[in-house]
């Protein structure tokens, strides 16, 4: 019985196979739940909670009890630390999207490194990096395929893969583009007749 | 009632954090004939406290969670894998007044599932790269893939490829820089030629040990046929004197002409005269100096057409004392496809009882290969039990054995306990048959230093897991079990085998499975993929 990531992962080697069986670019496709921890995020609104609280108590025409004030003022800081650590949503609210997107660059390139998909022979070796808390989508294209596609492609390719994120389901999305921009590379880089998949199926992508 | 905390617990089990508030806490007993108001404050405010560093900042207070491959076992045995929250909760429950623990245990109790489950999903990536039952489908697609070849060049024997392909990579990086490296000519494409005159001449590379080797793919063009091998091994690059293990992994992918036949057995062991089968020495030209044949690149036998470097690190030899959990043990059996299909024809070659034979052969055989090579692996003396293996298969065992004696240090495995035995495939060529089984077994399995001293492992808790081991035979063979401690060919006692599994007393090479069944490959079961 599979569950929802098994799918997910069936379909997204799936969609990488039929891109690899008509082109030579060697594809590593990785769906990432976040990128970063973002713990300074919630200390951060840990202690604006915190100001914000007591700022009220002391100011308030209302009298409070001094331990009041000193428990509530620290119950303030763990409020807001807590609910940015559980809400994913208040934690990207809170979070600089510049910040969001460096981070998912970092993580990508990071792997791109790591997992050795530099190493190809031709230089064909492509990242799509998908950051769900971060609604990114990276793609990184070593020297040989950025010399060979034009950059009009590039641009409709990253353009289609920045939509995923306004859909329902973006993991669904992610792999439909995927499988959509096959006949971009099939056209550019069409598979050679000895093209051998030169990228390990133990590839070590985690971080 | 500090007295009472500090003699009830093991402050082994608390980290830095849980350990503060300990203190904490138990300084806070006293507090508890001062006013009834400031006590109920201060009972919520630490709770709080309490349920920020143990809840909602999990990472801090769980830093390692399943112990790495830390087995120390012995001491307490209670807490059952509550990494000290179980006491922290008795804690709480037995220190603050029940209108603020009960509803705080509860929070804590809720909010750390709701975490934990969290940081799971939070670490889950999904990627491309295949899991262990995709790599099965394409490992038994690339099955098929040579069943078909075999119909265009029955004398195709994947063991014998094998053979080849590791005595390609050997030759290649042996040779390498040397003169030598020229004889290897014949067998290369242009395009490795000229890569190959890049190399340098002060570094000598060493030391090859092959771990896993095995066809990926298989490709037919109207003109040629090409197969890849991948390649899993660690060699000693020594430059200026210094040298450095690297662990590889490594794509070759090898060509020969459309229309021609695999060669004989004895050629296809070594990189050797095609021809003739003399060892390899060749003239510039590609001439054989034994037959004076002239051998063209692709037209008699398989050549390196392309090789590729997919991974390369720094091997280090301190990784023989680490232990990680066993992962693949509850892992689904990888079956092979049509196992039933090449049982019959295993059956009907045989002229024997399928069942019958695999009953007897797991018990005679199977199992007895299995203790015998765990005992000589216990006792670093694996060479006694050099007729069980082939060549490859002995090499990449006795290179541990090396490191753990360069260590001076032994991995004993006591009470081996077997509790199955699974067939799950058969191969059938015109030279080899190979059959796979699953063990499943349980061992204490650890480390000792030169005092005997436990440095790694356990010594008490024993270790369950499983295996794949394929033993291989030439085809033709019947007999399956013979006396494991003599030679298979002459019956005199298998003390005299040497490094190449030749028996001294009568010259044969046992380890090519001429006579008996032998080792041929062990899989751990997490990456086993059929």
């Amino acid at each position: 019985m599979l569950n929802t990531n098994d799918t997910v992962k069936e379909n997204l080697v799936q969609a990488v196979k039929e891109i690899e069986t008509k082109s030579s670019a060697e594809i590593v496709a990785l769906i990432k739940t976040r990128s970063g921890t973002y713990n300074d995020i919630a200390l951060w609104t840990g202690f604006a909670t915190l100001f914000i609280v007591f700022t009220f108590l002391m100011f308030s025409p209302f009298d409070f009890n001094v331990y009041l004030i000193y428990i509530l003022s620290i119950l303030a800081f763990f409020v807001g630390y807590a609910k940015v650590r559980i809400f994913d949503f208040l934690c990207f609210f809170f979070t600089p999207k510049k910040r969001l997107a460096h981070n998912a660059e970092v993580y990508a390139r990071a792997v791109f490194q790591k997992g050795g998909i530099r190493h190809t022979t031709a230089k064909t070796g492509v990242l799509f990096y998908m950051s769900k808390f971060e609604k990114q989508v990276m793609i990184l294209a070593d020297r040989g395929v950025q010399n060979t596609i034009p950059a009009e492609e590039w641009e409709k390719i990253n353009t289609s893969f920045k939509n995923i994120f306004v859909t329902k389901n973006p993991e669904e999305k992610f792999i439909e583009e995927l499988k959509n921009c096959a006949s971009v590379f099939a056209q550019y880089l069409p598979i050679q007749p000895d093209d051998v998949n030169e990228l390990p199926d133990n590839l070590d992508i985690n971080i | 009632m500090i007295y009472k905390l500090l003699t009830n617990f093991s402050f082994s089990k608390l980290t830095h954090y849980q350990f503060t508030f300990y203190i904490l806490l138990s300084t806070f007993n006293f507090m508890k004939p001062s006013s009834s108001k400031k006590y109920i404050y201060f009972s919520a405010l630490l709770g709080l406290i309490l349920l920020l560093l143990f809840v909602v900042a999990p990472e801090y207070s769980w830093a390692r969670p399943g112990g790495g491959h830390s087995y120390s076992g012995g001491g307490s045995s209670g807490g059952g894998g509550d990494d000290g929250i179980g006491i922290l909760i008795w804690l709480l429950l037995d220190l603050l007044p029940p209108e603020i623990s009960i509803p705080l245990v509860i929070i804590i109790v809720v909010v750390r599932m709701y975490m934990q489950r969290k940081k799971a999903k939070d670490a889950k990536s999904i990627s491309s790269v295949p899991s262990v039952r995709q790599k099965a489908s394409t490992i038994s697609s690339v099955d098929s893939q040579i069943e078909d070849f075999k119909r265009i060049d029955p004398n195709f024997s994947k063991v014998l490829y094998l053979d080849f392909a590791a005595a390609m990579f050997n030759k290649y990086y042996g040779t390498w820089g040397k003169k030598e490296f020229a004889n290897l000519k014949p067998f290369l494409s242009d395009e490795e030629i000229q890569a190959s005159a890049v190399q340098r001449g002060e570094q000598n590379i060493h030391e090859i040990v092959i771990g896993s080797i095995h066809i990926a793919d298989i490709r037919r063009f109207p003109d040629s046929v090409g197969i890849t091998v991948d390649i899993d091994a660690n060699f000693t690059v020594t430059t200026k004197g210094k040298s450095t293990r690297f662990a590889v992994i490594e794509r070759w992918n090898f060509a020969r002409n459309a229309g021609i036949l695999s060669a004989s057995p004895e050629k296809m062991r070594d990189v050797s005269c095609p021809h003739c089968g003399a060892t390899s020495d060749f003239s510039d030209s590609g001439q054989c100096a034994s037959c004076g044949t002239l051998i063209k690149t692709g037209e008699m036998q398989w050549y390196l057409k392309s090789h590729t470097v997919m991974s390369q690190e720094a091997f280090n030899t301190n990784g023989v004392l680490h232990y990680s959990p066993e992962m693949g043990t509850d892992l689904p059996t990888i079956y092979q496809q049509d196992f039933h299909v090449s049982a019959n024809t295993f059956a009907v070659n045989h002229g024997l009882n399928f069942e019958e034979w695999r009953e007897r052969f797991v018990r005679e055989t199977v199992e007895l290969y299995f203790r015998t090579i765990y005992q000589y692996w216990s006792e670093n003396k694996l060479e006694k039990a050099r007729h069980l293996f082939t060549d490859r298969a002995y090499e990449s065992m006795k290179f541990w054995i090396d490191n753990y004696r360069r260590l001076n240090v032994r991995n004993k495995l006591d009470n081996l306990n077997i509790q199955g035995v699974e067939l799950v495939k058969i191969e059938i060529d015109k030279y080899y048959e190979a059959a796979t089984f699953r063990i499943y077994a349980s061992v204490l399995d650890y480390v000792t230093d030169s005092n005997g001293k436990t440095i790694a492992g356990s010594s008490s808790r024993a270790r369950n897991y499983s295996e794949y081991w394929t033993l291989v035979r030439r085809t033709g063979l019947e007999k399956d079990s013979f006396n494991i401690a003599a030679c298979p060919k002459c019956g005199a006692p298998a003390d005299k085998m040497g490094q190449g599994g030749v028996c001294e007393y009568c010259g044969s090479k046992i380890s090519t499975g001429e006579f008996s069944w032998v080792l041929a490959n062990i899989t751990q079961d997490e990456v086993y993929a059929g």
